[in-house]
């Protein structure tokens, strides 16, 4: 089994626990980038898709913080192995169902993984457990720096990183607290709370992110739009909400 | 007296002007009734053009064409009808190719319509010396052009260095 490692080894999800925000599971911060003067995934052919998982495989794998890590192609893992993935917000569903040259790099800890070919050349993503979006930010844009050194990213100095979906262009980030809201749920307050962040430009979806159910009373929250503000303004927007979630539980 | 608009569609007088501010900018559309009628503009109070331009999976892919001419990215052939049925776009060219349509719908989409965030130090570089290569190209064909000829010899000197400096940047 070629994830096996890390089963085994020690992860940020269940050894970083903080007892500190019991109802915040994990912080998640990813960035979508792209590689210049190449289509983006969805529009590439087979030979250009496999240029990109060529280039940036290796390239990610060599960073300091994926060492010992794993890098597999998507078609190199079984069924299984996908299924774990996306359980662990390792992966996304639209990578393991991804046909041809995609791949991911995950570091030793879990923490880190980084998609090629999924909807944009490169998702790079950093999970920290509990309510830590700055020690999220600070992982994600040090990865991020990292491989800007070794890659040419498509980028406009009037609209920011620029990404297969319009919606993601600009800083491309997404940023995203998983949240255990049960009293919400019990009180029937949810669907107001949801439409009072949404106002805030803040979106709220089930475990899985787009399309998915809240099972288990599980949430994400994140930001809505990604051009317009800086990373740091739109983590702090999210901050404030959090806040705002935490003490309405 | 002001010449009257025409239709964006056809040669028709406009009779039918859709206007949309967005963060102050304005964005206009100019149809003649017929026109406006069978793309089925009746209701201007429901109808955004951030919408109209990139609203994927809509069943009349008409509006789209009519506000650009049905374009094409040059550097990766994505149709505007491509974009319109998928609401992605084909490559980073694409951003230029369909700026006009892009434009109001991220003001609509996004909080503002300018970067704000993180600027990758080597992109930027590049892009420098690209537009100081093709700014320097033009110049050196208008120096040969008008026969200033040492100044030419000057401006092409500075592309080989410059085009030098680019391929050290791409080799490291």
């Amino acid at each position: 089994m070629l994830i096996k490692s890390i089963f085994g080894g020690k992860s940020e999800m269940t050894e970083a626990s903080s007892k500190k925000c019991p109802v915040v599971l994990m912080t998640r911060i990813r960035l979508a980038r792209n590689l210049s003067d190449t289509p983006f995934p969805g529009w590439a052919k087979t030979p250009q898709r496999k240029d990109v998982l060529e280039t940036c495989l290796p390239a990610v794998a060599s960073l300091s913080q994926m060492k010992r890590g794993i890098t597999a192609e998507v078609v190199e893992l079984s069924d299984l192995e996908k299924q774990i993935l996306v359980e662990r917000h390792l992966i996304s569903r639209e990578l393991s169902s991804s046909p041809e040259k995609a791949g991911v790099v995950i570091s030793k800890d879990q923490s880190v993984s980084v998609m090629i070919n999924e909807e944009d050349h490169l998702r790079i993503q950093v999970i920290k457990s509990g309510y830590r979006f700055k020690q999220a930010w600070n992982s994600v844009t040090g990865v991020d720096t990292a491989l800007e050194d070794e890659l040419d990213y498509a980028f406009s100095s009037q609209i920011g990183f620029l990404t297969a979906c319009p919606t993601n262009v600009g800083t491309g980030m997404r940023a995203s607290a998983m949240m255990h809201l049960p009293a919400l749920v019990i009180s029937n307050q949810m669907e107001k709370v949801v439409r009072a962040v949404n106002q805030l430009g803040i979106a709220v979806r089930g475990l899985f992110g787009e399309g998915s159910d809240a099972s288990g009373s599980i949430f994400q929250i994140s930001n809505q739009t990604t051009l317009g503000e800086s990373e740091q303004e739109i983590i702090k927007r999210l901050s404030c909400s959090g806040e705002d979630f935490r003490k309405g539980s | 007296m002001a010449k009257p608009l025409k239709c964006d569609l056809c040669d028709e007088s406009a009779t039918v002007h859709l206007t949309q501010i967005v963060n102050n900018q304005i964005h206009k559309i100019d149809l003649c009734e017929s026109c406006a009628e069978q793309k089925g503009i009746t209701d201007p109070n429901g109808y955004s053009l951030a919408d109209l331009l990139v609203k994927p999976g809509e069943e009349s892919d008409e509006p789209i064409e009519m506000a650009a001419g049905g374009l094409v990215c040059d550097e990766c052939g994505y149709t505007q009808r491509e974009f319109k049925k998928t609401g992605r776009l084909g490559c980073e060219g694409c951003y230029d190719t369909f700026a006009a349509l892009l434009s109001p719908a991220l003001a609509g989409m996004h909080k503002g319509e300018r970067h704000k965030g993180k600027v990758p130090a080597r992109a930027v570089e590049r892009k420098t010396y690209e537009d100081r290569l093709n700014s320097l190209e033009g110049d050196l064909k208008l120096a040969i052009k008008e026969e200033y000829y040492e100044d030419a010899a000057r401006m092409r000197d500075e592309i080989l260095e410059l085009k030098k400096s680019i391929d050290q940047e791409e080799s490291e």
